[in-house]
């Protein structure tokens, strides 16, 4: 009974993260249309003359009514592969089984949207992954460290530490690791996405502990707050009693109970770094979507933020849905509370 | 205030810290520009300049250098203080209102559908929503149109765009106190009583969450001063000449290697600001909602 | 007591740090240059490093009009003719070229046994189709109107409504006629002292036949032509190979093997890159490195300024207020000290004219809008509006908005300046800073913009070109106005109607001078300054060549092997010495 509410609850979720997914996407959609610019001189240039930019603007389609243009666009985004496809009309389909995903063709860089996306997006999965892996391995372990040895030189750095880091503004962080790192010391490449894999790990280093730095700092100070509380309780001084090593409590009992909150952080955060950390992939010009999105949005290239939008919206509102549901499955007391 | 929060909060050294630095921060703001009568508009010649006209460094005339087209890097700082801590605040506590409102009305009406009988709608359901979509909405589209709307950038648009894309955050916090608070027992009793709606959540909810919200405005002054850097580091934000620090960084940016001082300073100045509000915000939190009760 | 001392110290120590990372950062010695130049017979090998900040977009010839492609198709494609260093149009891609005294007729005779890149043979049949592909009226072609004059054009491109109402494209462009297979002319319907300059862009350039006879949207990934490189790989958005082409026309060239040209890289990276030796040229640099290194001796030898290819200046909106009273526009003028304005940035001078440096006609000599506040106060009373700069009341009442794009040395460093400037003449100006795209938007429609920034670069380094799209009545328009003073003059349109038919160079020169006159006494643009690039490159890079008719030409450019792989290092530079000595020899 209890289960199949649940399944109930988990078919509502996903209707109402497929609506808002929608809704995203149409709002974009208009507001882009509203913006005072011209993709057709976007593409032509600027000192393109009129009469061909209105040529060009023809050929886009751009002359016809939003209305007209978001129902084609709309119709077309996911409809069934025809039995005989039309090679030209399918030219920026991608096909699932026997469906056909078409995000269009990019104004500017003239190629289907899909592939522009789908070339970008690993490297920025890659990079906020990293990023990730910092935030925990620094953060978390230095705010572990300083919980179970309160008031030492280590807890003080630690917060001393973390408050400038959660402090300074996401690019300064990068330039002086740029500086210091690839330009004094020479230890790491200065930017870029480099052409083999241990090119790829290289470069992948300073941005990520750009991205990082900052959640690092965030996360100590949450891992530290969240152990002392859970230090205090009974069944840590119980287990204590009970002759336990410290860090076997610190491991075993204490972090278990502090990971909940953490958890939560992590998912969100992912979110976040999915969405395109912006700054800093243009500081290391790592080819990912922040970057992407940037220029599509100053060059109202619409097919790809459009594209981008209906990837990263995806991506957040399924970040929050597992959230949510491992909250439930971590968290006995929510259960409890949903089935009573 | 509660006697022993002052208590709390005196002895909490991050907050003693945090209030110094927050203090003598306002009262550059307030009183800098005046004091040291330097115009933050004004290009000054007769600076001196390096041997292919490049500015200067730190001089008897000005003490912090000049800029890349001479004008006194000390009044930008000062004047720009005024600036980033007045949007700060102003955006803080636009962000705060809208949230306040919006939680308390999902908090409150959590799990319950409200109207007359054809009508039903669940508030909470479609404040939350709300949020969901305004979460994964491009920051970027939005701080454009918001700018194309209101047809240039100015000190109000920036507002605008901080205050109208951080509150939700602000709404998710104030939403899971406020259903803490809604299910105490004297609260339940109070509406037993017959207690309106308003009523309630005026004597009850918001004295309650009143601690968190404080907590939650300082921090938020801490972010938005952050994000209007990151704002102008893409150059979204406020227009030339106004002295902003984020705009500010960005020109420090391109002298980075030759002339620092024209990064460090403006650098220093956000890292010290923000470290500031945190500082005191933790202090605040420390005093008004101790660790003790918030299991 | 003993915590607050604690806290203290690691205050004082994280305040240690801090400065020290700073310090570091503020002392450093310029990096010298690696190597020295050796002059000697060229060597042949090597492969050139380059970077730009900008991405490329497209490079398929006909559709590709972006700043950043013009070095790409330079060298990947071969023009019908081109502009030697002296600035006179000769044949490249044809042996000849014979022009018929009405100026109605071109008869190209070109080289045998060209090869594209594919190791088909170039024929005039090639020519055409390269021709007929850019200006089919389905390819998004951004300059087809250069090309009007071509007979034939109006069919072929614009279509022609039939009885029906519905248009009829000419299936070919009659006035591209195929005479051997080796021979090709081109009529056109009337004389256009513009269509050999606009030949010398890459629109019309010769592509392989793998590109077709129609625009196909993905040929744009296996660009190919017949230039000395040829295109190996393109990683979007991230570097571009290109590869020397064997079968290249002129024998011995080109020296490289092949050329590295790395995208999207900021410009603090090149300058970064530059100095440990992984990139063999710079030229988009920070104001402030560019500064660095023209006052450093050691790199003096290799830098070299390249003539400004464009003008930037103020418009003023001839149509609204307050700037449709021409006392007005006379006074802002004189108001404006661009010298002092320009000198924030090292790469900008003050401009005397319309035409930069770089393009036939401009005169060194000329003399333009000068500077003069008690001028400017005479011209403010004339327009009605006096100013007394002592009390400083008066002027005109209500402020106006100049609208430039982000981004840009105007919007940061000149307008605040500006701004300070006209206060002094009772001119008050606010300064509106918006997106590139959102300007282009704002300031071409009517009535929207009082006043805002206007560049334009050369497209071909001819005069036409700058005074005919910006200052003529026939750009003005409702909506994509690029007459943005939306100025018209009489005698402006007729001197340039002439100027444009006139085959005579001298009397050509005459016209465009007069124009100048009128843009200097009517004021719908304050004439501002030119930007110019300080190329720079290491001593092992020889024949780079720098004039004004082409970008970043590294066609003929050959590198110093020996010098590079580290056998000869720069005198008194040790970490020229170790970096040097780490790069093992001949591995590009």
């Amino acid at each position: 009974m209890g289960a199949a509410l649940t399944m109930v609850r988990i078919v509502v979720r996903l209707g109402w993260a497929i609506f808002s997914i929608w809704a995203v996407v149409t709002l974009a959609f208009f507001l882009n249309h509203g913006l005072p610019s011209d993709p057709a001189r976007a593409v032509a240039g600027p000192q393109a003359r009129p009469a061909d930019v209105a040529r060009i603007r023809t050929q886009f389609g751009l002359d016809r009514s939003v209305w007209t243009q978001y129902r084609l666009f709309a119709g077309r985004l996911v409809h069934r592969a025809s039995a005989e496809p039309n090679a030209k009309a399918h030219a920026s389909c991608e096909s699932f089984g026997p469906l056909h995903l078409d995000l269009g063709t990019s104004y500017q860089r003239r190629k289907p949207v899909f592939r522009v996306i789908a070339d970008r997006f690993p490297r920025t999965l890659h990079l906020a992954l990293a990023a990730l892996v910092v935030q925990l391995v620094i953060g978390v372990a230095a705010g572990v460290i300083a919980a179970a040895r309160r008031r030492s030189l280590w807890d003080r750095g630690t917060m001393t530490m973390s408050l400038v880091g959660i402090s300074a503004p996401t690019f300064l962080v990068g330039i002086l690791l740029q500086y210091v790192i690839a330009y004094r010391l020479r230890w790491l490449p200065l930017d870029g996405y480099g052409t083999t894999s241990s090119e790829h790990v290289a470069s992948i280093v300073l941005p990520a502990l750009t991205l990082g730095i900052v959640g690092a700092a965030y996360f100590a100070r949450l891992a530290r707050s969240e152990m002392i509380e859970v230090l205090g309780m009974d069944f840590v001084r119980t287990a204590r009693a009970k002759g336990v090593g410290p860090v076997g409590v610190v491991v075993r009992h204490a972090l278990r109970n502090a990971l909940l909150p953490l958890v939560t952080a992590l998912g969100l955060d992912f979110g976040v770094l999915m969405g395109g950390a912006v700054v800093t992939e243009k500081l290391f010009r790592w080819p990912g979507m922040g970057q992407l999105s940037v220029d599509a949005v100053f060059d109202r290239d619409a097919p790809v933020i459009l594209g981008v939008v209906i990837l990263t919206s995806s991506m957040i509102i399924l970040a929050n849905l597992l959230v949510d549901l491992s909250y439930a499955l971590l968290d006995p007391r929510t259960k409890a509370g949903r089935a009573g | 205030m509660d006697p022993r929060a002052l208590a709390r909060f005196r002895t909490h050294r991050g907050a003693i810290v945090g209030t110094a630095i927050v203090g003598s921060l306002v009262i550059m703001a307030a009183l800098g520009p005046a004091v040291l009568g330097l115009d933050p508009m004004t290009s000054d010649f007769t600076a001196g300049s390096g041997a292919e006209g490049e500015p200067v460094g730190p001089s008897a005339a000005h003490w912090l250098g000049t800029d890349a087209i001479y004008r006194d890097q000390l009044a930008r700082l000062v004047y720009g203080a005024r600036l980033s801590l007045a949007i700060g605040v102003a955006a803080s506590a636009l962000s705060l209102f809208i949230g306040t409102i919006a939680g308390m009305a999902a908090g409150y009406w959590e799990g319950r559908t409200v109207g007359p009988a054809p009508l039903r709608i669940s508030p909470d359901g479609i404040i939350m929503r709300m949020v969901d979509i305004g979460l994964c909405f491009p920051f970027l589209i939005l701080v454009m149109a918001i700018g194309a709307a209101l047809d240039e950038t100015t000190v109000w648009t920036v507002l605008i765009v901080l205050g109208s894309t951080s509150w939700l955050g602000t709404a998710r916090i104030v939403r899971s106190q406020t259903m803490r608070v809604r299910d105490l027992d004297f609260v339940t009793a109070s509406r037993a009583l017959g207690a309106r709606t308003p009523l309630v959540l005026v004597r009850h909810v918001i004295p309650n969450v009143a601690g968190t919200l404080i907590v939650l405005g300082t921090i938020s002054v801490a972010q938005m001063i952050l994000a209007e850097s990151a704002l102008s580091y893409l150059n979204l934000g406020l227009p030339p000449p106004t002295p902003s620090w984020g705009h500010m960084l960005l020109e420090g940016q391109r002298y980075f290697a030759g002339a620092p001082w024209l990064l460090a300073a403006p650098a220093g100045a956000i890292v010290l600001a923000v470290m500031g509000f945190n500082l005191l915000g933790e202090g605040l939190r420390e005093a008004l909602d101790p660790r003790e009760s918030r299991t | 007591m003993i915590r607050g001392c604690r806290l203290r110290r690691t205050w004082a120590r994280a305040g240690m740090v801090a400065s020290m990372l700073l310090s570091a950062a503020g002392c450093e010695g310029l990096q010298g240059p690696v190597g020295e130049r050796r002059e000697g017979p060229p060597q042949r090998g090597g492969t050139l490093e380059l970077a730009n900040y900008g991405d490329v977009r497209a490079l398929d010839p006909a559709v590709s009009f972006d700043q950043v492609a013009i070095p790409f198709l330079q060298l990947i494609f071969t023009p019908l003719v081109d502009y030697d260093k002296h600035g006179h149009i000769v044949p490249l891609l044809a042996q000849s070229l014979e022009m018929s005294p009405d100026g109605l007729h071109y008869a190209f005779r070109l080289r045998e046994g060209v090869l594209f890149h594919d190791g088909q043979e170039l024929t005039a049949g090639d020519v055409k189709r390269s021709i007929e592909r850019a200006l089919d009226h389905e390819t998004p072609c951004p300059a087809p109107s250069f090309y009007a004059s071509i007979a034939g054009y109006e069919g072929f491109h614009d279509g022609i409504k039939d009885a029906a109402g519905k248009l009829v494209f000419a299936p070919h462009l009659e006035g591209v006629v195929i005479e051997g297979r080796y021979a090709l002319r081109i009529d056109l319907s009337e004389p256009d002292a513009t269509f050999l300059p606009a030949l010398t862009l890459y629109f019309l350039a010769p592509v392989c036949p793998s590109a077709g006879s129609k625009y196909a949207r993905d040929w744009n990934n296996r660009a190919c032509g017949s230039g000395p490189f040829r295109l190996e790989s393109w990683s979007a958005s991230r570097e571009i190979v290109l590869r020397r082409h064997d079968g290249y026309f002129e024998p011995g060239l080109p020296y490289l093997d092949g050329i590295r040209w790395s995208l999207l890289v900021p410009p603090l990276s090149q300058r970064f890159k530059f100095e440990k030796g992984e990139l063999d040229h710079l030229r988009q640099m920070h104001a402030h490195d560019l500064r660095t290194y023209r006052s450093d001796p050691r790199w003096q030898p290799f830098g070299q300024w390249e003539p400004a290819k464009g003008v930037e200046a103020v418009f003023l909106n001839t149509r609204m207020k307050p700037f449709d009273n021409v006392e007005l526009r006379r006074a802002f003028a004189a108001a404006v000290d661009w010298k002092r304005v320009v000198a924030a940035r090292p790469d900008t001078v003050a401009a005397t004219q319309v035409l930069p440096p770089a393009v036939t006609g401009h005169d060194a000599a000329f003399a333009g809008q000068t500077y003069d506040p008690k001028r400017a106060l005479a011209h403010m009373n004339r327009a009605g509006f006096p100013f007394d700069p002592a009390t400083g009341r008066g002027g005109y009442p209500d402020p106006f908005t100049f609208v430039v794009p982000t981004d840009t040395a105007v919007a940061e460093a000149f307008a605040p300046i500006l701004q300070q400037q006209l206060a002094k003449v009772g001119l008050r100006m606010r300064i509106k800073q918006v997106s590139y795209t959102a300007y282009l938007a704002e300031t071409s429609q009517r009535n929207r913009a009082a006043l805002g920034y206007q560049g334009w670069t050369m497209d071909f380094p001819d005069a036409s070109d700058f005074f005919e799209p910006t200052l003529s009545s026939e750009a003005i328009q409702d909506e994509e106005s690029q007459n943005r003073a939306f100025f018209s003059d009489g005698e402006l349109d007729a001197l340039l109607k002439r100027a444009h038919r006139e085959l005579d160079p001298a009397a050509r020169g005459a016209m465009y001078k007069r124009c100048e006159e009128i843009v200097r006494d009517q004021v719908p643009l304050s004439i501002g300054f030119y930007s110019r690039w300080y190329e720079l490159t290491q001593p092992y890079v020889h024949n780079y060549a720098v004039d004004g008719k082409h970008t970043e030409d590294v066609r003929a450019v050959w590198i110093d092997a020996v010098v590079r792989g580290g056998k000869l290092t720069a005198l008194g530079s040790k970490k020229g010495d170790r970096m040097a000595a780490l790069r093992p020899w001949g591995r590009r």
